[in-house]
């Protein structure tokens, strides 16, 4: 009887333990996702400013039709992309085209000049320094989940339920430079 | 001297740490408190008596008293909840800190919501002081609803790449939970020291007025014998209702003065109630402000440190905040008009105006100089920048004595005056009992 009632016991902590780990991850993987949905309203507002872009364009440069139409296919990409792996590639399809447009505008001295086009342009380079935190952010997150998914004894918990890792956002910039930094306090003694 | 001790790197760990630092500090407010609520209630009972006799029914006291009794938890808890409520729009306003928008000051705000973004913080709501020296902070219980107050001084002073690194130094601030810690702590300081800085202002304001000596020197004396009459008479009309008074006085009646134990209690009372009033000024007036201020630095220093580290990693630029706190440092030869129970919140030690060397030496901030060291260590700068030899000579320059820069001699200082205040205590302590033992004769 002894016996059983710590086998009970056991059995009981274990199961807590692992309801508890389970919890964690869910959480873990929660806020990943939220981390996610930050870089995703980015990307579309920066896909949404496309339209006005090219009508401002238009406007001064109506015969470039195939920069337009390349435009508009990268936004369209950008706009159903899901996940990250997808969302990398439509967005450097986007920046590419975005980058060839801005090339064509350097021949439109009054364009480059004008009102709305700076104002889009100042909005464009504001979206895309909220993506490259927003990346921060999510990769940071993403790094978090992904080691607690692969170390022990997380990891048995991870696997029995399935958790998949999540991809990193890469950037399509060469990435910053490291920084080492170094948690440690003053001397307690 | 430095030790580099493993911190726990995530930040979910980090506000369940300050979490358990929060609880600490309430307990160690507390237990600063009593000594001053103890002294209320013997001071609401002796001169009381003596100015209005005892009102009230007596058959009725003892029910009175303990209807009376419950309510005070309940009053204490509210002014607790309430100053715990409003605390962050206190210091918003005793900073003179402005709420701005967007079209106001587009880059300011276009920063803190970027890096918020990247710290996956709320957006807090951003103010400016107009005061021209560059100085920082951040208040707030939580983090959706944390205020980030930056001074105009600040915004003339750093580039976009700096102003970057102050503010990711304050959002690593509200992130980890620090602002709630800190705001808590200067509502306690503000509440400790009301009645040093009522008193200090009094002086002040008698110093310009220009009175004669003889008024100034009579109204000071003054001071303490009408500060005390004005926190009792309404505490005592509260409290004669309640029927506290009859009951001790029935309470003094039992206890017959031919058994010892009613000796010894009657000693104690009456001789608490002669040394307490002298006391309490000791303590209202050094040890409590002191106290806070060792108790601002304990959790500051460490917390400061954790924030620059952070905001190393989110601006991936430690640095561009080491320039800007260098660059602050040289500026801050330039005074701010700054509540003493608030310097900790600011990114860098605020100087004061009028502060005496007491008070100067128990800077709430690590040096300046040490801060950048250890930032510069996360980058790939070798050398010392021209912003650290900038900072170093400044900071040595703010306090009289270079030992008082050094960590350690601050340490050893703070615990001499500690000593020093403690011994005062004592000597007081054994003279009195001395002279009474001397008089029982």
């Amino acid at each position: 009887v002894d016996a059983l009632n710590i086998a009970l016991i056991v059995a009981g902590l274990v199961l807590l333990s692992v309801l508890l780990i389970y919890n964690h991850l869910v959480r873990s993987r929660m806020r990943t996702l939220e981390a996610w949905s930050g870089i995703d309203v980015q990307l579309k507002r920066r896909a949404d400013l496309v339209p006005n872009l090219v009508e401002t364009v238009r406007g001064y440069a109506a015969h470039e039709r195939q920069t337009f139409e390349e435009l508009a296919r990268a936004r369209s990409a950008a706009h159903q992309a899901q996940g990250p792996a997808q969302a990398t590639d439509a967005n450097a399809k986007l920046t590419a085209a975005l980058a060839r447009l801005f090339a064509l505008v350097e021949a439109y001295p009054v364009l480059r000049a004008s009102e709305s086009f700076l104002n889009l342009q100042n909005e464009l380079s504001d979206i895309e320094e909220k993506i490259a935190y927003a990346r921060q952010f999510y990769n940071r997150n993403v790094l978090d989940y992904n080691t607690r998914i692969n170390t022990f004894p997380r990891m048995l918990i991870a696997r029995l339920f399935a958790f998949q890792p999540f991809e990193f956002f890469e950037a399509d910039e060469p990435a910053r430079a490291a920084v080492k930094v170094e948690f440690s306090s003053r001397e307690k003694a | 001297m430095l030790e580099p001790a493993p911190q726990p790197v995530l930040i979910y760990d980090r506000i369940g740490a300050n979490r358990r630092n929060t609880l600490l500090l309430l307990g160690l407010f507390g237990i600063l408190l009593l000594p001053i609520i103890v002294y209320l209630f013997v001071c609401l009972i002796i001169p009381g008596r003596l100015l209005f006799g005892s009102p009230g029914q007596i058959d009725k006291a003892n029910a009175e008293f303990w209807r009376g009794l419950m309510l005070v938890p309940f009053l204490v808890l509210l002014v607790a909840w309430l100053e715990y409520r409003f605390s962050a729009r206190l210091l918003r306003r005793l900073a003179r800190a402005r709420p701005v928008g967007r079209e106001e000051e587009p880059e300011l705000v276009r920063t803190v919501e970027n890096l918020c973004i990247g710290a996956g913080l709320p957006q807090p709501q951003v103010c400016v002081v107009e005061s021209n020296a560059p100085n920082a902070f951040a208040v707030g219980l939580r983090p959706d609803d944390a205020s980030l107050v930056v001074t105009r001084g600040l915004l003339d002073l750093l580039d976009r790449r700096e102003l970057e690194g102050v503010i990711a130094h304050e959002l690593s601030h509200i992130g980890n939970h620090d602002t709630r810690l800190k705001t808590i702590v200067a509502v306690v300081v503000t509440t400790l020291r009301l009645p040093v800085d009522g008193v200090k202002r009094f002086l002040r304001f008698l110093r310009g007025s220009g009175v004669s000596i003889v008024v100034r020197f009579l109204l000071i004396s003054a001071v303490p014998s009408v500060l005390i009459m004005v926190m009792i008479a309404p505490l005592y009309y509260a409290l004669s209702w309640t029927g506290l008074f009859e009951w001790l006085d029935r309470t003094m009646k039992t206890i017959s003065p031919g058994s010892p134990l009613g000796a010894i209690i009657t000693a104690i009372l009456a001789e608490f109630a002669l040394v307490a009033p002298f006391y309490f000024p000791l303590y209202v007036f050094l040890l409590a402000p002191f106290l806070a201020a060792s108790m601002i630095r304990m959790i500051s220093t460490e917390r400061e440190f954790l924030a620059d580290a952070d905001a190393a990693l989110l601006t991936r630029n430690p640095g561009a905040l080491a320039r800007a706190l260098g660059k602050i440092s040289t500026a801050a030869s330039m005074p701010m008009n700054v509540s003493p129970a608030t310097t900790h919140l600011y990114i860098v030690e605020p100087v004061r105006t009028n502060v005496s060397w007491w008070e100067r030496s128990v800077s709430a901030h690590p040096p300046t100089y040490e801060r950048i060291d250890r930032l510069e260590a996360m980058g790939t700068t070798d050398a010392p920048s021209p912003e650290r030899v900038e900072a170093e000579p400044v900071v040595a320059s703010l306090d009289e004595t270079p030992e008082d820069t050094a960590p350690a001699g601050q340490r050893w200082l703070s615990l001499g005056q500690t000593l020093l205040i403690l011994s005062v205590f004592l000597a007081a302590l054994v003279l009195r009992f001395w002279f009474l033992i001397r008089t029982s004769k």
